[in-house]
């Protein structure tokens, strides 16, 4: 697995728990992934992403129109089969964190 | 609030680039407009294309490229009912030479021709958009692309004269039956695309020839009838389609 393969899985895992706190749209996510820190993240490399996600069937979206006029805006909201996938996210997560934490404790 | 050039830019290479490698065009509307939403808000922030799509623009289009599926309907539709067009009008051209005949070569030949040709185009469409070559290059690949149906077909006719493979030779009731398959293919496309020009342009093309041939003129006048005819009919055709798109524009 190439490190780009990691970083999308975890970013996609990222992008279950941003869409989970309440529908947002393409540019808020990616506020918040920096926010977070999440710096090394090109803006546009969630849109690949988002569009595999919604395949998958773990998002749906909707298209608003915006108070301010202007062209519609795209906003993402989970599906139960996502908040399932957020969670199983989670567990891995978990795993592969303390595995790696525990590993590089014993280093030091 | 207008998108600056860079990003017009970018947003038109990309649709480019995904209708080439033949996805839906639904989708495609769908990702640019959001793309430019997102592109809006960024250039308001005072960031810039490469902020958003990073320094490879060609592995930005492949990701996408990648989650997007291929439009079925488009490749196993509308490109056999582009061959079936071309075909009818080969074959009107055929009957207008007295009468359909072609070789094993040619009959295999076309289809591959036509592949081949889509093929290039397909690529030829993909790499401009996605690589930006060189303004050298870009002219080559449109050269390249221009000539090859023309160079491809007489390709077909030399060696069709070199080797003899065997030849069906249609009889008059082939003829006729060819002749209103053809017909009702042009009026197909005409209903299907509810547009005149599917049977204007045929009868443009090949109805001066038929009559001119029924003429007592020599050859040769009648060769340089015919050419003309082929030349100015669909050139005044679109001349009075251009004036009226025109008026009804303005």
């Amino acid at each position: 697995m190439s490190s780009s393969q990691l970083l999308k899985g975890i970013l996609e895992g990222c992008l279950l728990s941003i869409i989970s706190q309440g529908e947002t749209y393409g540019y808020e996510m990616i506020e918040k992934l920096n926010q977070h820190g999440f710096t090394m993240v090109k803006e546009g490399s969630i849109y690949p992403l988002l569009l595999r996600m919604k395949k998958e069937g773990w998002v749906e979206t909707s298209q608003k129109q915006l108070p301010s006029g202007g062209p519609k805006r795209k906003y993402y909201k989970l599906t139960e089969q996502g908040e399932v996938e957020l969670e199983e996210f989670k567990k891995r997560w978990d795993t592969i964190s303390s595995s790696v934490e525990r590993l590089l404790d014993k280093e030091g | 609030m207008e998108l600056s050039k860079e990003s017009e830019d970018f947003i038109g290479r990309l649709q480019v680039y995904l209708m080439a490698s033949g996805k839906k065009e639904k989708e495609i509307e769908e990702i640019t407009e959001e793309l430019k939403d997102h592109l809006h808000e960024a250039e308001r922030r005072g960031k810039g294309i490469e902020d958003v799509v990073g320094n490879s623009p060609k592995e930005y289009m492949e990701q996408f490229s990648q989650e997007m599926p291929l439009d079925k309907g488009m490749i196993f539709k509308v490109i056999p009912l582009i061959y079936i067009g071309a075909l009818a009008y080969l074959l009107i051209g055929e009957i207008m030479d007295g009468g359909v005949e072609f070789s094993l070569l040619e009959a295999v030949g076309y289809p591959v021709i036509f592949l081949f040709i889509i093929g290039i185009y397909s690529f030829g469409l993909r790499y401009i958009s996605s690589s930006r070559p060189a303004r050298w290059k870009e002219w080559l690949i449109y050269g390249i692309a221009g000539f090859a149906p023309m160079g491809s077909f007489v390709a077909l006719v030399f060696f069709n004269n070199q080797f003899s493979t065997p030849t069906v030779e249609f009889g008059t009731a082939g003829n006729v039956l060819t002749f209103l398959f053809a017909a009702a293919v042009f009026i197909g496309m005409a209903l299907w695309s509810k547009l005149w020009a599917p049977i204007i342009i045929p009868v443009l093309l090949f109805v001066p020839e038929y009559l001119i041939g029924l003429t007592e003129l020599s050859t040769s006048t009648k060769l340089i009838l015919t050419s003309s005819f082929i030349l100015i009919g669909p050139l005044v055709y679109f001349l009075i389609l251009f004036k009226k798109e025109n008026k009804s524009s303005t």
